[in-house]
């Protein structure tokens, strides 16, 4: 399946011709010691656009953009921000903006001096500055904390404040690491949505490091994700979601089942597999190439959503035969969990309003999906 | 455990007993004394020679105890004013025995230490204190640096013309000996030099301040300064220079226009063994030969006359040991001492700093 | 994610952004009792004798103020206590300045040099101050090591003075209190976010300002007590000039020492003493408000 690539190519080459490259990496590696960090990652982001750096705790999403601040150096490899080379250029030549973590304001500068160390630093005149603080300030809708230590600011404003002093020097690039992580669920959903529309009226360029999948799909151009330093995929969040290029990616973004089996029988494409005393559907993911034969061991990942259920008849059925162990009401959606008959879990999303009536926690029932809607990954778990 | 339950609950009892039979004969000798020495190889010759001896003979132990000349003055003071007094003898200078008299034990003509009048030298009984040893601060050099004339006088010292070289002073909060020794070089008869005319004193040590190029602060010191040879001349104590030519170093010195560094055992008032203290003073003047002993090793003749006696003509001549040397020793008059002491110190101290 | 358990609901709150460290409180009385030994001792041990020597100074030989007037007329007061501060103070800039890269030598990341520099710094303190001034001798003597090396090398052709200069204390009285520079200011340092230098360095400071905007005004607290406590000791530094020290280097403490031991003028030392202990108290509080100011600029 070649469908993602092709794509995403597509929006890289249309974003390049409008405003150029604006952040390069190269075949870039990091080792501590034993620790592979960055296993030879390649990435091109285009002006404007937002990326996100996605993995678990240990990926590498993180040393990978120290790397581009320049506070770590890549053993091999290249970095470029527009046609510059940075590889080997200090933090505070790169003219690129990073948002802390934990904000890293100065806790002995008010606000406006906080946004105005990166404009002195540059030798802006005095006009020129307070006008662009004010704007900055205005930006974040901060004007009437201009004069308040950081510590007298709420987590939120603060965040403002370091996203205020990113900006104020308007930077090709912005880097971000985990800048959301400090606040709270409803704090930083706010936020997520004011972050993104800035970056859009800014047209900045914005490297996003996250764990958190959710926030990378709901803000990003493209995700790149990273697994134990290496990029295991990268392109827009819907690619992601409907096409994970292996099992890890369909574990990592959202919601999925992902169902142990052994293969039956290759038609094309379209793979049917043994599961847990019943059939499963699944279409051959795109790098399986020869590995899924009959007799192999695969997993086939389905999103909840993309589950049917149906109350067993008695009458032998395709699909997947198991008992309902619970029902969870999540709003417009109920989830459905099955026991399936060899006690693995499979989640059903089905809409609250035609949610199946008569069912209920111990009713037999059989699970199945459009084969167009699974994906077959080869080997075991 | 030597010592049985019984002895520890009889021995409140057994003091009591013999504070009675102390009541009843005061001469009863005490079983230890605590002496304040200066310490180091000074304290073991005291014990080999002294102290050992002592116990011996009367089973008095002593107890020495080991205190600068400061510490011993602030601790006998402190001592005296918290009405707790825990030492017997200290070791004050001879000359100041007068000063220190509130302190001190009145032994007024000695009678009570019978073997002072039998063997001590001309005034071993200071009224306050025993002379217990004779030491001056003089003029030491390095005969090497003087082949053709030596120098023999605080005069001498004071021409940097005809006797070149570098100098040493001290600085040891003790300045009395360099006012004497000033007061010399400018010309005051020794008769006339009490009270001190501390203006003329620091002219003339104006005159040498810029050619002294070290300021000793310890005994010791002095010691090095003469063995690396890094000064040709200073003020120096008999009992260092002394060592300096058991050592085998190039040295020289003059008793002339020197100043009395006499030490002297006192009995402090209120002392917890004034017996054995009195005691200990009389069998310090018992035996020649310790002190014979004791000059040849320590530099520092003591108050025995027999002992004197015993010394070979080469050491009584690099000793305070004839009349002729003794006579020539200048003394500090306590009185002046006593009315000058700290603006004294305070002009030293500022003149030095400067 | 795999199937969904009924539990997995958005994270709990998050923390927050500036979470207060948690400050152990004890109630009052038990900390009254848990202070009491320590207040107890130095009452007895401390005050009473102070009090004492202070209370003689104007109360001896009857109630007179004869002590201080000394003080102020005789000159050789105000100058020492004037050469005493000057030490003191060209004393604390030097292990300022020493101290401070050592610090930052420390509270760098990694293992080897960390950890060999606080060794260094911490040795030194549990040698007695005795010891170093004497290892100092034996360095500075014109027969010492630095002269014998510099006579036999060529580059001098007779021996250096050194020892007993006013050069010899300050070198020596340095290396002795700058430990108490170092662990305060290393102390801050290492509370400093290393995100601090970081985002200087990333808006565009170079090396020389981030230290200079950032790193040094967050290190203030710590410099502060540093200055503070060695400037204190080297008020009533006693046994370092003594031992190293020139006729010039008359300080205050060997003032004291000569009047309570040579002269007995015991009420006299206290008068002195007084003036140290005021000298003393006065840093204290110009610095405690100089810290003050400083708490707006803390980071917590």
């Amino acid at each position: 399946m070649l469908r993602e690539r092709p794509a995403a190519a597509a929006a890289r080459a249309a974003a390049a011709t409008v405003s150029g490259l604006a952040v390069g990496i190269s075949e870039v590696w990091r080792r501590y010691g034993p620790v592979t960090a960055v296993a030879g990652v390649s990435l091109d982001v285009a002006a404007g656009e937002f990326v996100s750096l996605l993995g678990p705790s240990g990926s590498g999403k993180t040393t990978l953009l120290m790397m581009l601040a320049g506070f770590e150096q890549p053993q091999s490899g290249r970095l470029t921000v527009g046609e510059r080379d940075i590889t080997r250029v200090a933090p505070n030549k790169r003219n690129v903006a990073m948002v802390f973590q934990r904000y890293a304001l100065f806790p002995h500068m008010t606000v406006a001096e906080n946004i105005a160390f990166p404009l002195r630093m540059r030798r802006i005149g005095r006009a020129e500055r307070e006008a662009r603080i004010r704007r900055a300030l205005d930006m974040v809708k901060l004007e009437a904390q201009a004069g308040r230590k950081p510590a007298e600011l709420s987590g939120g404003q603060q965040q403002r404040v370091a996203l205020a002093r990113a900006i104020v020097f308007e930077p090709p690039v912005i880097l971000m690491d985990e800048p959301l992580g400090a606040l709270d669920k409803k704090l930083r959903q706010h936020m997520q949505i004011e972050l993104k529309q800035l970056q859009r009226r800014l047209g900045a360029t914005v490297i996003y490091v996250t764990h958190d999948q959710e926030e990378a799909l709901t803000m990003s151009d493209r995700v790149a994700v990273l697994n134990h330093g290496k990029l295991v995929q990268l392109g827009p969040p819907r690619a992601l979601y409907d096409q994970p290029a292996d099992a890890f990616v369909a574990d990592f973004i959202g919601e999925m089942n992902l169902l142990p089996g052994t293969v039956r029988a290759m038609t094309g494409e379209l793979c049917t597999l043994a599961v847990d005393g019943g059939t499963a559907v699944g279409m051959a993911a795109s790098n399986s190439d020869g590995q899924l034969a009959s007799g192999k061991p695969a997993r086939v990942a389905v999103r909840p959503e993309h589950v049917e259920l149906v109350a067993a008849s008695g009458a032998a059925q395709d699909g997947l035969p198991g008992q309902l162990a619970e029902i969870v009401f999540n709003g417009a959606t109920t989830a459905m969990l099955v026991e399936l008959a060899g006690g693995t879990m499979l989640r059903a999303d089905i809409s609250t309003r035609s949610s199946l009536a008569g069912l209920h926690p111990g009713s037999p029932v059989v699970a199945s999906w459009a084969a167009g809607a699974a994906l077959v990954f080869p080997g075991a778990a | 455990m030597t010592l049985s339950r019984r002895t520890v609950l009889l021995a409140p009892a057994f003091i009591a007993a013999t504070s009675l039979a102390s009541a009843a004969r005061a001469d009863e000798l005490e079983s230890t004394v605590v002496i304040r020495t200066t310490g180091g190889v000074f304290e073991a010759a005291l014990k080999r020679d002294f102290f050992e001896p002592f116990t011996k003979a009367t089973g008095v132990r002593v107890i020495p105890v080991a205190a600068s000349a400061g510490e011993m003055l602030a601790k006998s003071r402190a001592m005296q004013e918290s009405g707790r007094v825990e030492w017997d003898i200290i070791s004050p200078q001879y000359d100041d025995l007068p000063n220190l008299a509130p302190l001190l034990m009145d032994l007024g003509d000695c009678t009570s230490i019978p073997n002072i009048s039998r063997d001590g030298v001309p005034g071993t009984c200071g009224r306050w204190g025993e002379l217990y040893l004779t030491g001056a601060e003089l003029l030491a050099f390095n005969p090497q640096a003087f082949p053709q004339r030596k120098p023999s006088s605080w005069n001498d010292f004071y021409d940097v013309e005809v006797f070149p070289g570098r100098r040493a002073l001290s600085n040891t909060g003790v300045p009395w000996g360099m006012l004497i020794q000033a007061l010399c070089a400018d010309g005051v008869p020794r008769e006339a030099l009490f009270p001190l005319d501390l203006d003329r004193a620091f002219r003339k040590l104006d005159t040498i301040k810029p050619h002294i190029s070290v300021w000793w602060r310890t005994g010791d010191q002095s010691q090095a300064l003469m063995r690396s040879g890094d000064v040709v001349m200073q003020t120096m104590w008999l009992g260092r220079a002394y060592a300096s030519r058991r050592a085998g170093v190039p040295i020289e010195w003059t008793f002339n226009q020197s100043v009395a560094d006499f030490g002297a055992w006192a009995i402090l008032k209120g002392a917890p063994h004034p017996n054995a203290a009195k005691a200990f003073l009389n069998f310090y003047m018992e035996n020649p030969e310790a002190h014979t002993a004791f000059a040849r090793e320590m530099g520092y003749t003591t108050s025995s006359r027999d002992g004197q006696a015993l010394l070979s003509p080469e050491d009584k001549e690099g000793l305070v040991a004839t009349p002729e040397t003794f006579a020539k020793i200048i003394h500090i008059d306590p009185a002046w001492l006593a009315a000058n002491r700290a603006p004294a110190l305070e002009r030293w101290n500022r003149w030095l700093a400067a | 994610m795999s199937v969904t358990t009924v539990t997995d609901l958005p994270a709990g709150p998050a923390v927050p952004a500036a979470a207060p460290a948690l400050r152990g409180r004890l109630s009052l009385p038990l900390s009254l009792l848990l202070v009491a030994p320590l207040v107890l001792l130095l009452a007895w041990a401390f005050f009473l004798p102070i009090g004492r020597l202070l209370l003689t100074s104007v109360t001896e030989p009857t109630l007179t103020l004869t002590n201080y007037r000394r003080l102020i007329t005789q000159p050789l007061y105000a100058e020492v206590i004037l050469r005493t501060v000057w030490i003191s103070f060209a004393c604390t800039a030097a292990a300022l300045l020493l101290g401070y890269p050592v610090a930052a030598l420390m509270a760098r990341p990694g293992r080897v040099v960390p950890k060999i520099a606080a060794v260094c710094v911490m040795v030194p303190l549990w040698t007695s101050v005795l010891v170093r001034s004497y290892a100092w001798i034996i360095l500075l003597d014109r027969k010492g090591v630095i002269n014998t090396l510099l006579v036999q090398s060529g580059v001098i052709a007779k021996p250096l003075t050194m020892l007993y200069t006013d050069g010899a204390v300050l070198m020596a009285m340095t290396h002795v209190l700058l430990p108490f520079m170092i662990l305060p200011i290393y102390s801050s340092l290492r509370s400093l976010p290393v995100d601090l230098p970081r985002a200087a360095a990333n808006l565009g400071a170079g090396r020389v300002r981030v230290f200079f905007a950032v790193t040094l005004p967050l290190s203030l607290p710590g410099v502060f007590a540093g200055c503070l406590l060695v400037f204190v000791m080297a008020l009533g530094f006693y046994v370092t000039p003594a031992l190293l020290g020139g006729p010039q280097t008359l300080m205050i403490a060997t003032l004291i020492g000569q009047q309570a031991t040579e002269l007995l003028d015991w009420p006299f030392a206290g008068a002195i003493s007084c003036v140290l202990l005021v000298l003393s108290l006065g840093m204290v509080i110009t610095f405690k408000r100089l810290l003050r100011l400083d708490r707006v600029v803390a980071h917590d």
